[in-house]
């Protein structure tokens, strides 16, 4: 019996073949996405671990012989940079080390991964080894998130750390922290996970329709020579499991060779170590084997009908018409998606209940899609009825209000991948606005600002050092300040500041500086007697202090900053020329550089050099990251985009696999229209318009449904109200005229099968 | 001419054969069409009937609730004394291929099988091992004129030969009753004479009741008598 | 055609005279070739001399004398038997089945019963020749297959007839109105 069934499954023609082996790519196609799905946990699991010692830092409280660490996220390149300053606190002996190195770095020296190291090689030591010292060895790639991550381990003097608040460490761990990702990254992957699988899961279904009408004769054929429904459950099952069985090894090496491909993909500015991207061995043989039971499973509904009746398909009661209750479910799955989406902030629930509540929410909706989907057919179909004209409208009007099921089928990957599309597209709508908001949008182009990590000023003369820089245009120090009179605070906090440079370095085009040097940039009154203090101050009391006397004057005029900036800077400005001392204000430390450059890359890698040898701490922008930084949000709307791109691929698989099925399945009919003097071009604008119509109509509901299901999502979970950009029109005019082509792509060979010579052979 | 013909023999007159189909007063409908609406038929051991009727009469209906591929609405259809349109499903099937074969008029074989296999298939079905079953299914092939044609797939053979596999493949378990529905329906008359040629004669020796659906008198006259069917009853019932 | 059959036919429905016997077996059963006055009177002759018409009256107009007929008990019975009784099936019985179809409407019959017996008959000369055909010559088989395909076409023609009885039916009660 297995031996038959297998025997069926594999002999056969060659459309039998190709039927095969479309279904078994299909099922290929999921197996690997669900490898790789199952391997992401696990793959940032291995990846923190990996990092457990630089990033799970638990301080000590009674430090003795500890080893303080201080931990930078620097950047070269447009990329990450990772400095961890170390040094012996007590006794250099009895300091622990980080796994995998021999000892501590020297002071002046570093252990660099073998990504920095080349780097290094690469760029002029002004640029980058300047910020990291002489080479003493390499990190150990065990010790590393990624083959292309830049991590520098660099000795420091305990001074310097102690002045910059490290953290005292005793022993180094290897367990690692909690995932790091935000909440709403996980919800979006994982609701990505799900809106991937939907297409796949719809593309195993075409295929495997693709060799149905054949199967369904062969197994009529042998209920009518005696096989018992059971013995036919039994054989289709063989059969399905042969597909599975060879498609499931097919994904299994499709994902080994995609393995080193999705490893470059970043996220967290990472890419992976091909190795750890691996699913547990029992989750993974868990899986297989449910692909082949599900496999089984979707065999034997397949086989429902016909376990009725050797007669096989003559005597297949006719389906009834999707009703409009067909949509309830629809409705359902939005109140419940409306209503996890409500309770996502409710704080009794778990991130995993709640993560869970969306995505089981998100799935059914999709779920929902699928099953109104031939409602709506049949809904298009008659509208496209009532306003047919020629020949081929009416047929195709006629064909999705009689064949719903089979009309909607072929498009329902689509559907589900615009849904999927517009709904991913808000969230990357909202990725673009969260990234570039942590660069100061006062820096012009060119434009760099250093400021130091801890709470810590930039070292005095910071300013000329970076002034003296090749590319450099002007460098000016800021002095964050708050004004104390009589021992209160009086207002906001201001900058201390050269005013005619810092217009020039921001480049506030039309501002003028005041006179007196006061001047305002907020709403704030001044006027009196003040104290001025480091706004960074831990406490009034200990903080240096510098008197200044400003005049009232109601007229004072505010300095005119552009619109979308204000937000950003502080009430007043006070040039050095408003004190009485203009030189004493060196005694109140500078906590911001704003740098002006000609712009180009080595500028900021030596201007970011310059800073970081003199304060470790310091973190350094570049005005060109506004656009280069990598967000989480950005990676993962990368992430989900190529998941997209896939899913659309699929989907596009899936109906051009549908189309090709449905012409073969309705051949017999196609060439007696021809025999009885219908034209080709009749026939194409027939298949044309019947996947085209229920398309456009359906894919643009969708993509309505998608647009507002994300916003809703976004506005609960972050409170934002955002709506999807144009690229959403983009993309789904794309999809629809892709998969309008994908559907012309299968009209040239019909011209040859419908010629009313070829049904001599059947 | 009528004096060749004039010596014809008269065909061997049958004594009356034991009954080994019975059924009483079958009706079956489709949705609203009445397809039987209550037959008697009495089939012997050994007889070929043939079962005539214009279209939509009712007799392919009629043929398949005497194999059990359909169950009546009402009425009884006994083999050998045995009820067999309450058996169940499973039960059903295995009296199909044990007791019964089938030849159609297309359609019928396995297309990816050869036709050693499509003979075989009743055999494997019913747990025999593969090179018993082909061995048996082989025998079948020099007595039906298809030598040769054992590892054909039905699209590489000719009309009559595929059906001459299906009666092959009929015949290859020792049915007690063989149903045949129009089975020189997509032959040419000579192809369509030679099925029937070689049915009639392998079911001679053995004792094999053979029901005939056909439309075609020349079919209908390898039978030993004829019942008709209009309008879901039987016609005509002439006294032999 | 069986002109004694067809005049008995005829007869059924009422006494006729010779002449409208004559245009009435011409339109109904032989409307390409019309059968001679003679032969119509020598039918008539033979029938009464059996007992099977009687004359019914002699009518004196212009001419010659007309003598109209009537169907006896005995005629009655002789048409039934025939009507009943299946023609040896032969080929080319055209003739005579149309005859017996015509006169079946006519009397009111049911067509369906002469279309199953004629097949009965038919189908059991059928089975002689196609087991003569497997034990004979070539030849011999040949002519066999020869009388099967007429037969066969006969009875096709005959259930095609059976089938269309309903307008067949329409039609002849039409033309006997329209001609008393």
């Amino acid at each position: 019996m297995i031996g038959l069934g297998i025997r069926l499954a594999l002999s056969g023609g060659r459309g039998a073949i190709v039927g095969l082996g479309l279904t078994s790519l299909a099922v290929a196609i999921g197996t690997a996405v669900l490898l790789f799905a199952l391997s992401f946990a696990p793959a940032l699991a291995d990846r923190d671990a990996r990092t457990a010692w630089r990033d799970n830092l638990r301080p000590t409280t009674d430090a003795v012989d500890a080893t303080l660490v201080l931990r930078i996220e620097d950047r070269v390149d447009d990329q990450l940079l990772t400095r961890i300053h170390v040094a012996p606190d007590g006794d250099p002996a009895a300091a622990p080390v980080p796994a995998g190195l021999p000892s501590l770095p020297e002071v002046g020296e570093a252990y660099v991964s073998p990504a920095l190291a080349r780097l290094m090689g690469d760029l002029p030591s002004d640029q980058l080894a300047d910020r990291i010292g002489r080479v003493a060895g390499s990190v150990p790639d065990a010790y590393l998130a990624s083959p292309d991550e830049l991590v520098a381990v660099i000795g420091t003097e305990p001074e310097v750390l102690r002045a910059r608040e490290p953290y005292a460490v005793t022993a180094f761990e290897t367990d690692a922290l909690a995932l790091e990702l935000p909440l709403i990254g996980v919800l979006i992957l994982a609701l990505a996970a799900i809106g991937a699988l939907a297409p796949v899961a719809v593309f195993v279904a075409t295929a495997t329709r693709l060799s149905a009408a054949r199967r369904e004769m062969r197994l009529a054929a042998l209920r009518l020579v005696g096989a018992t429904p059971g013995q036919i459950a039994r054989l289709a099952v063989v059969e399905a499991l042969v597909v599975t069985s060879i498609g499931s090894l097919a994904g299994i090496v499709l994902f080994l060779v995609s393995r080193p491909l999705v490893a470059r993909i970043p996220l967290d500015a990472t890419t992976w170590w091909i190795s750890s991207i691996s699913p547990p061995m029992a989750a993974a043989v868990v899986m297989l084997l449910a692909v082949q039971v599900v496999g089984a499973i979707a065999a034997l509904a397949s086989m429902r009908r016909l376990v009725i009746t050797p007669l096989g398909v003559q005597r297949r009661a006719a389906p009834s018409r999707p009703a409009a209750w067909r949509i309830i479910p629809l409705g359902l799955s939005l109140a419940a998606l409306a209503a996890s989406v409500a309770l996502f902030r409710d704080p009794g629930l778990s991130e995993v209940e709640r993560v869970g509540m969306i995505g089981g929410a998100f799935a059914a909706v999709i779920g929902a899609i699928a099953f109104a989907g031939p409602w709506l057919t049949v809904v298009v179909g008659s509208v496209l009825h009532r306003v047919a004209r020629g020949a081929a409208a009416l047929l195709a009007a006629r064909r999705l209000s009689d064949e719903p099921r089979g009309s909607f089928g072929a498009i329902a990957g689509v559907i589900m991948a615009v849904f999927v599309a517009s709904a991913f597209f808000t969230f990357t709508a909202f990725a673009r606005l969260q990234a570039g908001s942590d660069v100061d949008p006062l820096l012009r182009e060119g434009g760099i600002m250093a400021y130091p990590t801890g709470g810590s000023s930039l070292p005095s003369g910071i300013a000329e050092t970076v002034g003296e820089l090749d590319g450099v245009i002007m460098a000016v120090e800021v002095r964050s300040v708050a004004l104390l009179e009589d021992g209160e605070f009086a207002t906001d906090y201001g900058w201390v500041a050269s005013c005619p440079d810092l217009v020039e370095v921001l480049g506030l085009v039309g501002a003028s500086c005041a006179a007196d040097g006061v001047n305002l940039l907020g709403s704030a009154d001044l006027g009196g007697t003040y104290d001025v203090i480091p706004a960074t101050a831990p406490s009034a009391g200990t903080a240096p202090r510098l008197g200044v006397e400003i005049r009232p004057d109601p007229s004072r005029a505010l300095l005119e900053l552009p619109a979308d900036t204000r937000a950003y800077v502080p009430a007043f400005l006070l040039d050095p020329s408003a004190f009485a001392e203009p030189a004493g204000v060196e005694r109140l430390p500078a906590d911001v550089l704003y740098v002006g450059t000609d712009g180009s890359a080595a500028v900021g890698e030596r201007v970011r050099t310059a800073v970081v040898a003199a304060a470790p701490d310091a973190t350094v922008r570049l005005e060109s990251e506004r656009v280069a930084a990598d967000s989480q949000f950005a990676e993962i709307g990368r992430i989900v985009g190529l998941g997209l791109i896939g899913t659309l691929t699929l989907a596009g698989c899936s109906l051009a696999v549908a189309v090709t099925t449905a012409t073969l399945e309705r051949r017999r009919q196609f060439v007696l229209l021809r025999s009885a003097g219908m034209a080709v071009g009749t026939l194409r604008s027939m298949i044309l318009l019947q996947a085209g119509v229920p398309l456009a109509a359906v894919a643009i509901a969708s993509a309505l449904l998608g647009a507002l299901v994300g916003s809703g999502i976004l506005f609960v979970t972050s409170g934002v109200l955002v709506l999807p950009d144009a690229t959403v029109v983009i993309v789904i005019g794309l999809s629809i005229a892709v998969a309008m082509a994908v559907v012309a792509m299968t009209l040239p060979p019909l011209e040859r099968m419908t010629r009313p010579t070829s049904l001599r052979h059947e | 001419m009528t004096t060749y013909l004039a010596a014809a023999p008269t065909p061997v007159e049958r004594a009356a054969p034991a009954p080994i189909l019975v059924a009483t007063d079958l009706k079956k409908r489709f949705g609203r069409t009445e397809a039987l609406r209550g037959i008697d038929v009495t089939i012997g051991r050994g007889e070929i009937v043939a079962v005539m009727g214009p279209s939509g009469s009712g007799k392919s209906t009629l043929l398949h609730c005497l194999a059990g591929i359909l169950r009546p609405d009402a009425g009884t259809v006994e083999l050998e004394g045995r009820r067999i349109d309450t058996l169940g499903e499973t039960e059903r099937s295995k009296l199909r291929r044990s007791s019964f074969g089938f030849v159609f008029q297309f359609g019928q074989l396995v297309p990816e099988l050869t036709a050693l296999e499509n003979v075989a298939l009743p055999l494997l079905l019913d747990g025999v091992s593969r090179s018993d079953a082909e061995a048996r299914a082989a025998d079948w092939f020099p007595s039906l004129g298809i030598e040769g044609l054992e590892h054909r797939r039905p699209g590489d053979m000719s009309g009559g030969q595929s059906q001459r596999v299906a009666v092959a493949r009929a015949l290859v378990t020792g049915p007690t009753v063989v149903f045949a529905d129009e089975p020189t329906g997509s032959l040419d008359s000579l192809a369509g004479e030679q099925v029937m040629e070689l049915l009639s004669a392998a079911v001679a020796s053995s004792e094999t009741t053979v029901v005939v659906v056909t439309h075609e008198a020349r079919v209908a006259a390898y039978a030993h008598r004829e019942i008709v069917v209009r309008d879901g009853r039987i016609s005509g019932v002439v006294a032999a | 055609m069986s002109i004694q059959h067809a005049v008995l036919g005829l007869l059924q429905e009422g006494p006729r005279h010779g002449y409208d016997l004559k245009h009435l077996v011409d339109r109904y059963f032989a409307p390409d070739r019309p059968v001679a006055f003679a032969q119509i009177y020598a039918t008539l002759a033979r029938l009464e001399s059996r007992g099977r018409v009687a004359l019914d009256a002699v009518e004196r107009a212009e001419g010659p004398d007309r003598r109209r007929y009537a169907i006896t008990e005995d005629g009655r019975h002789e048409l039934v038997r025939w009507l009943d009784e299946p023609l040896a099936p032969e080929p080319h019985l055209q003739a005579a089945l149309f005859t017996k179809v015509v006169l079946a409407i006519l009397s009111g019959r049911d067509v369906t019963a002469i279309v199953d017996s004629e097949r009965h008959a038919h189908l059991a000369r059928m089975r002689e020749l196609t087991a003569l055909r497997r034990s004979a010559p070539v030849p011999i088989g040949l002519l066999a297959d020869y009388a099967l395909f007429h037969l066969e076409a006969d009875l096709r023609w005959l259930e095609l007839t059976a089938a269309r009885v309903d307008d067949l039916r329409t039609n002849l009660k039409l033309s006997t109105e329209d001609h008393p």
